[in-house]
Order: C-alpha cells, then sequence, then structure tokens
C-alpha cells in the first residue's frame, strides 16, 4: 500500500529509525474501531492502529511500554496536526480519494465511516440538503492548471454547485468532487422545466436506460452544469452522483455512496454520461459478495458443463438484449440488429456452451449473474475514458 | 461556414453497444440538416461525435476540409446549443453571452462588438441588462441561441434544443430558429425525434433507426416517396395506414386483396411489381390518412379502389374529422372535412387515391417504387 501523503508516514518511519525495528503496514478490510495509537497483540506480534484504514505491525519487539506511549502520543499529535491543517475541502477530497482507492481493492468498507468523517467536516460552505458528484474530464489538455481554471470558471457560474476540489484520479484524468445543493430553489426558474412530464428526453427505453428517470433536484443542477461544460468550455465531461445528504450527519454517506456508486459505473456502465448511486440495486447486491460466497453460485450454475460459463462479447451482448427485449425473440433481433436466424443460432452457441437456454427466464437469469460475477472477478482496473 | 462530411461512422460503446453503424452523408455548405427517429435511434450520439464529446469507433469525419477525428471540440469551430442548457441565473443577458467567449479569453472590444451583433439578429438589444428571471421563455429561448452565435461557428449543433418548452413556444421557436438560419447563413445539424419538428425545419432530413440511416432527402421527398415502411409509418400525423394483402394477377390485371379490400393497381406500376418479384406474395398497401376520401368524385374516378369500412370513433379537429374505421379487421384512420358527420357503427365507402398508395414488400418492408426508372434512380 501506499504511505506516501499519509499523514502518519512520517511519524512512523521516524520511530522505527530510532528505535531500529521493522514493520509492516496491514490494510483494513473494514474501518477500524480501534483509535489511532491504539496497540494490541496478535499472535505474538506488537500492533498499532494508525487511521480508519490502515495499521502496521512490527517485525520487532517493542515490548517496552513507554516506546509504545511515545509512538500513540506521535500519532495523535500527528492526527490532530493534520486535522486542523486540512480545511474541510481536504478533508472530503482526501477521504474521497481514499474511498476511491479502496473500491479498487477488495477492502471495500460496507459501512461508511461515518463518525471520524462527520467530526472533521465543520463547515459553512455546504448546505444540505443535496448530494455529493464526481465528474470526470476525458479531453486531454496540454495545461491542466488552464484547464481546471476554465472548469472551475463554469463551475463557479451554478450558484447550486459547490466546487470542493479537484481529486486523484487512478487512471490520471482529471477529476473533481462537488457537492450539488439541491434545497434552495432561487437559481433556475421552475418554468423551464415542465415537471410534468418528469426528465423523459424521448419517451422510452434508449436514453431512460441511461438517464434514471428523476425529475428535480438533478435536472436543477447537473443537467444545466453538464450541458454547460460541454457547449461553453467544451469539455467532455461524466458525473457520478451520490445518495442524497439530508443533513450534517450524512457527509460520510454522501461520500461512500459515490464512491460505491463509481465503483458500480467502473463494472456497469463506463460509458454513461450520468452514474447515480442506486441505479442498480441487483449490480450493488451482488458486488457486494466476496469470493467465498460468489464461488459456490458460479460452481451449481455451471452444472457441470464443460464449457466455460463466461460468454465471449458477441454472445454476451445477445443475452443482454434477449433480456431487454423481455425474452421477446423478434423484439430482440431488432434490437440487436440481427437476422433472427443469426440471433437463434447464436442463442444455439449459448446452449451448447452453457448449457443454458436464454428464451428461459431462470436460464437467463442465472446467466445473467454469472456474466456479472465473473466480469468481476475478472477485472482489473477498468479504464474510464471510454 | 462548413461542409460536413461523415464517411462510414461507426460507434461502438463499452458493453457492446453499437449505437451508429455505417452512417454516410455529406451535409452542404449553408444546409440545414434534422436528424430524426425513435428514441434510441443513435442521433444524440452521432452528433456528439461531430461535437467530439464522444470518439468516433471507425469512419472519418470533416469539418470543412479538415478531417477532424483527433480534433478537440474546442478547436472545432462549432457552437452546441443542447436540451437542458439553462442560463446562468445570476448573470444578466450580456454576461450570458459574453460568458463563453470570456472563458476563452477573448478581448473585452471582441466580446462587446459580437455580443451586441448577436443580440442585434435576435432582436433582444434591449433586454441586455437584465437577469433570466425577468425573460420570458421565448426570450431566454432566443438568449441561448445567442450564446452560439456569438461564437461565430461554422456548424451548429442542436440537440433537441426546444423539448423542454412548452408547446405553443415550440412552435414559435421552430419558426424562429429557420429565420435565424436564413440571416446568418451558417450549417445546421439539429436533432428532434418529433417527426412535425423535423419536417417544418430541415431543408433535408435524415429518419435514423436503430443506429442506421433510412432515408436522407428533403421534408417533402421522404413524405412522398418513403423508402420503406419504417419511414412511411413514421413520419405524418395521424400515422399512414397499413393493410396486410395480397398481390393476385388473373388476366393480366394485379390487383391487391385483404379482407374487405380489392384494389386493382394502375397499369403503370406492374412492371416496377414484377420487377421486384411480388406479384402473387404477401405486400402491404400504404394509404395516408389523407388519401382516402369519401366524396362521391372519388369513389366515381376510383372504381377499382373502394374499402368497405365502419366507423369506429369520429375524432373532430375542427376544420377536419379523423375518422377511425375498421376495414376487414384491420383497424384505419381517415381525415376527411368536418362537413361530414360520423356515429360509430356508420358503413361508408373510402376510395383510395392510387396515385398516392404505397406497396411495400412485406418481408423486407422496402418500398416498391412505382416505375422501374425509378427504382434506379433510388438505389
Ligand atoms: N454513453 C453511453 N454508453 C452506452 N450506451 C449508450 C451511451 N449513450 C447512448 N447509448 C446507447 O446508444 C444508443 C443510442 O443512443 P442515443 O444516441 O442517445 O439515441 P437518441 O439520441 O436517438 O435517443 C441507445 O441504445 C443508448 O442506450
Ligand atoms: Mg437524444
Amino acid at each position: 500500500m501506499k504511505t506516501a501523503g499519509m499523514w502518519w508516514a512520517d511519524t512512523l518511519e521516524s520511530f522505527a529509525e530510532a528505535f531500529a525495528i521493522r514493520y509492516d503496514l496491514v490494510q483494513e478490510r473494514h474501518p477500524a474501531v480501534r483509535d489511532t495509537g491504539e496497540w494490541w497483540v496478535q499472535g505474538e506480534v506488537w500492533c498499532v492502529q494508525l487511521d480508519s484504514w490502515a495499521h502496521a505491525c512490527w517485525l520487532d519487539a517493542v515490548d517496552n511500554p513507554a516506546w509504545r506511549r511515545v509512538l500513540t502520543i506521535s500519532l495523535q499529535n500527528a492526527s490532530a496536526a493534520s486535522t486542523r491543517q486540512l480545511s474541510w475541502r481536504q478533508v472530503v477530497t482526501r477521504h474521497f480519494s481514499e474511498l476511491v482507492h479502496h473500491a479498487l481493492t477488495d477492502n471495500w468498507p460496507q459501512e461508511p465511516d461515518t463518525h471520524k468523517l462527520g467530526l472533521r467536516l465543520i463547515t459553512r460552505e455546504l448546505t444540505p440538503p443535496g448530494c455529493f458528484a464526481w465528474l470526470e474530464f476525458s479531453s486531454q489538455s496540454a495545461d491542466a492548471q488552464e484547464f481546471r481554471a476554465l472548469v472551475e470558471q463554469v463551475i463557479d457560474a451554478w450558484t447550486e454547485v459547490v466546487f470542493v476540489g479537484w481529486t486523484d484520479h487512478p487512471t490520471g484524468l482529471q477529476a473533481a468532487v462537488l457537492f450539488l445543493q439541491t434545497g434552495h430553489q432561487d437559481g433556475v426558474d421552475d418554468e423551464d422545466f415542465d415537471e410534468e412530464d418528469g426528465y423523459d428526453p424521448e419517451g422510452s427505453e434508449g436514453l431512460a436506460a441511461q438517464v434514471p428517470l428523476r425529475p428535480s433536484p438533478l435536472r436543477r443542477t447537473l443537467y444545466p452544469l453538464l450541458d454547460s461544460l460541454e457547449s461553453d468550455a467544451m469539455v467532455p465531461v461524466k458525473a457520478t452522483v451520490g445518495a442524497a445528504v439530508a443533513d450534517v450527519h450524512d457527509w460520510a454517506n454522501g461520500l461512500h455512496t459515490l464512491a460505491e456508486a463509481w465503483r458500480e459505473r467502473t463494472w456497469f456502465g463506463p460509458g454513461q454520461l450520468i452514474y447515480e448511486w442506486g441505479q442498480q440495486p441487483i449490480a450493488y447486491l451482488l458486488s457486494g459478495l466476496s469470493n467465498g460466497q460468489m464461488n459456490p453460485f458460479l460452481h451449481m450454475a455451471a452444472r457441470g458443463t464443460t464449457g466455460s460459463m463466461m460468454l465471449s462479447p458477441d454472445l454476451a451482448d445477445t443475452l443482454q438484449g434477449v433480456l431487454a427485449a423481455n425474452l421477446n425473440i423478434s423484439e430482440a433481433s431488432r434490437l440487436l440488429y440481427l437476422h433472427r436466424n443469426t440471433l437463434m443460432n447464436r442463442i444455439d452457441r449459448i446452449r451448447s456452451q452453457t448449457g443454458y437456454d436464454i428464451r428461459q427466464f431462470n436460464d437467463a437469469l442465472v446467466l445473467w449473474v454469472a456474466q456479472v460475477l465473473l466480469r468481476r472477478q475478472g477485472d482489473s482496473l477498468p479504464s474510464s475514458s471510454d | 461556414m462548413a461542409r460536413v462530411q461523415l464517411n462510414s461512422i461507426w460507434k461502438k460503446y463499452t458493453g457492446d453497444v453499437v449505437a451508429v453503424k455505417d452512417f454516410n452523408l455529406d451535409v452542404q455548405d449553408k444546409e440545414f440538416v434534422v436528424f430524426v427517429g425513435p428514441s434510441g435511434c443513435g442521433k444524440t450520439t452521432t452528433l456528439r461525435m461531430i461535437a467530439g464529446l464522444e470518439d468516433i469507433t471507425a469512419g472519418d469525419l470533416y469539418i470543412g476540409e479538415r478531417r477532424v477525428n483527433d480534433v478537440a471540440p474546442k478547436d472545432r469551430d462549432i457552437a452546441m446549443v443542447f436540451q437542458n442548457y439553462a442560463l446562468y441565473p445570476h448573470m444578466t443577458v450580456y454576461q450570458n453571452m459574453a460568458f463563453g467567449l470570456k472563458l476563452r479569453k477573448f478581448s473585452k472590444a471582441e466580446i462587446d462588438k459580437r455580443v451586441r451583433e448577436a443580440a442585434d439578429i435576435l432582436d433582444i438589444g434591449h433586454l441586455l441588462d437584465r437577469k433570466p428571471k425577468a425573460l420570458s421563455g421565448g426570450q431566454r429561448q432566443r438568449v441561448a441561441l445567442g450564446r452560439a452565435i456569438v461564437r461565430e461557428p461554422a456548424v451548429f449543433l442542436m440537440d433537441e434544443p426546444l423539448s423542454n418548452l412548452d408547446a405553443k413556444l415550440r412552435v414559435q421557436m421552430r419558426a424562429e430558429i429557420r429565420k435565424l438560419h436564413q440571416r446568418i447563413q451558417t450549417t445546421v445539424v439539429y436533432v428532434t425525434h418529433d417527426q412535425t419538428e423535423a419536417m417544418t425545419m430541415g431543408d433535408r432530413i435524415v429518419v435514423m433507426r436503430d443506429g442506421v440511416i433510412q432515408q436522407a432527402d428533403t421534408p417533402q421527398q421522404v413524405y412522398n416517396y418513403p423508402a420503406n415502411m419504417f419511414v412511411a409509418g413514421f413520419i405524418g400525423s395521424p400515422a399512414m395506414n397499413f393493410i396486410r394483402g395480397e398481390l393476385i394477377e388473373e388476366g393480366g390485371v394485379i390487383t391487391f386483396r385483404a379482407p374487405e379490400v380489392s384494389v386493382r393497381l394502375q397499369e403503370g406500376r406492374y412492371a416496377a411489381l414484377k420487377d421486384a418479384g411480388v406479384v402473387g406474395k404477401e405486400v402491404v398497401l400504404g394509404i395516408r390518412p389523407e388519401d382516402m376520401h369519401n366524396e362521391e368524385m372519388y369513389l366515381s374516378t376510383y372504381p377499382d379502389a373502394i374499402l368497405n369500412a365502419r366507423v369506429e370513433v369520429a375524432e373532430n379537429m375542427g376544420s377536419e374529422v379523423y375518422i377511425h374505421i375498421n376495414v376487414g379487421g384491420q383497424s384505419l384512420v381517415s381525415r376527411v372535412s368536418s362537413r361530414y358527420h360520423y356515429t360509430p357503427g356508420t358503413e361508408l365507402k373510402l376510395a383510395v387515391d392510387l396515385n398516392k398508395a404505397h406497396i411495400f414488400n412485406a418481408e423486407t418492408e422496402e418500398t416498391i417504387p412505382h416505375h422501374v426508372a425509378e427504382a434506379q434512380a433510388v438505389r
């Protein structure tokens, strides 16, 4: 794991040097219940908690309680200093960057680290209700400084949108966290929107699959923002949106769900212009499974077939199309733009490979879930630039 | 001012969605082209590829003489107006229009010149100091256009810019955008799912379905000579009636037959029908609602093209009536003058204007042209 940039890194390193002892860094599987600087013995080994995501285990003896107290106090001081030195913007962007980092590892926490963030995030500049959003910019700009200034100017022109800060992106893209304030409505006028029909660009399927039918508040804040970024600043942009933050107790949940939505998007909708948390509840459920829980399912689903359950892209496409068409073959061939015979031929290929007839709902369902899980297992870091 | 060429453009999204397939179009300099089609057919994707907001998976895109596949949006000499496009609420009209230029670091003098020129064109010079809140819906829409105009682009790209407006304003803005186009003479690519909007605005309309161009032609040509059943059914309101039946040749005469329908086709069409190999096969007869007549004059002109219909519902639209009729179990709509009053259950005869009747291959859904020569012209 990376230690550079962690507030405890220097303290830890100097302690190890001072007493000439070695340590291992360990990432938490869940946010730690221990406090910073707390010691415990694991087997024969002394460990100390660093932050909620990491602890250190000492390879050499630290039996002297005085030594341990030194480190505890140093860590607590460093923590306090780091907290005081960070602006609320840095608190949010750091916390979120950490979450994104964890979203890409197997250490995804199930519960938001509510307590810690709540204490550290005190600001009057963000007014709930609202939600956090992460913008990813795919444009390559020679001058990052100029690019950021350009984007910030557009964001600043929207009063309901609070720019929080630029964050690290795993693939090196420009990315920024925003807070969309959905509470006060003195900005865009209601008349601009025809509330009755909700946000339904063209009536049915197409975009609806892409932009969920959710009238305000995103329509008032995010949609105009994205349109103006594209047409005024002329920068292509994709947005991920977290769950609603109703009041200050929800800060952590707001960021946690934002990172969670982003993690889901990397698997289920990398191309979507807007990906909202909660858009794909089943996918979410599946993404929470551990290998230990997935494997029995995959075994059962394989039913002893020799072929792989993992479908090639064209067959996976076929499955998707058949499901989208409610298992109606004529409709599916229209959606997939395949001749009926070609489609039937592919359905047969799926059956001979996996033993599943995707014209049957149960078969299609099992195979679909298997695709999601297999894709997840096989996934390394997905690229979000496409 | 520029020509826009799309040569074999494809778009494949991750997850294997092929949104646009082999798209070929040559938009002339100063032309107003409208992409139209049902939701999800790839209109927005195509427009965003022209804008540079989506990568082009395959094919070549030219704006002017320049291949722009790898050119950033800001360097493509375009301006965009999108559906959600809202004005910055805390800026005046002037500031709203100046904003895009300010971002691109134009000089104050140049910005001022351009904003005032655009305001002149749009007739909103007297509103420059107002905030959006103090504007009517139509005025706001004009400001939104003004923000694009000040860029003085070679091409305007518009994606459903009117779809957030109420019906009345939408009709008014269609006309205004057309007038604006005549005044500033810039190439426009305009996207809508509304066929009426497409018909009334485009010099040329491009009808799309499932990522594929079905037909690209003038509104009149598309309306009168739809290339296939999809276009025929999509363009026109109420939609074209389709009657499934068979083409039967007896004693040198070709007749379209379906229950309660027997239409003797004009000899002039025989060659094309034979050429298409549909005689003796199942076909679809397409008739627009206004091409079925209840007047005596038509009934006597087309004695061999009479439908026996029963009225199900009559919808009075003011100057005309849409009568929903049942012909041998098939539901059709006919548009007749509101001089006539029909009550449900009434039996009546309707004459089909054979010159305007379409015949489609039931299998391929392609139009069978009236004449063989025409077939060559179309292909
Ligand atoms: N960013 C995207 N990622 C994946 N699929 C997309 C994306 N945008 C659009 N699509 C899909 O591409 C097809 C065409 O969409 P679109 O161009 O928005 O159609 P239209 O504007 O005609 O309604 C649809 O099937 C849509 O679901
Ligand atoms: Mg669209």
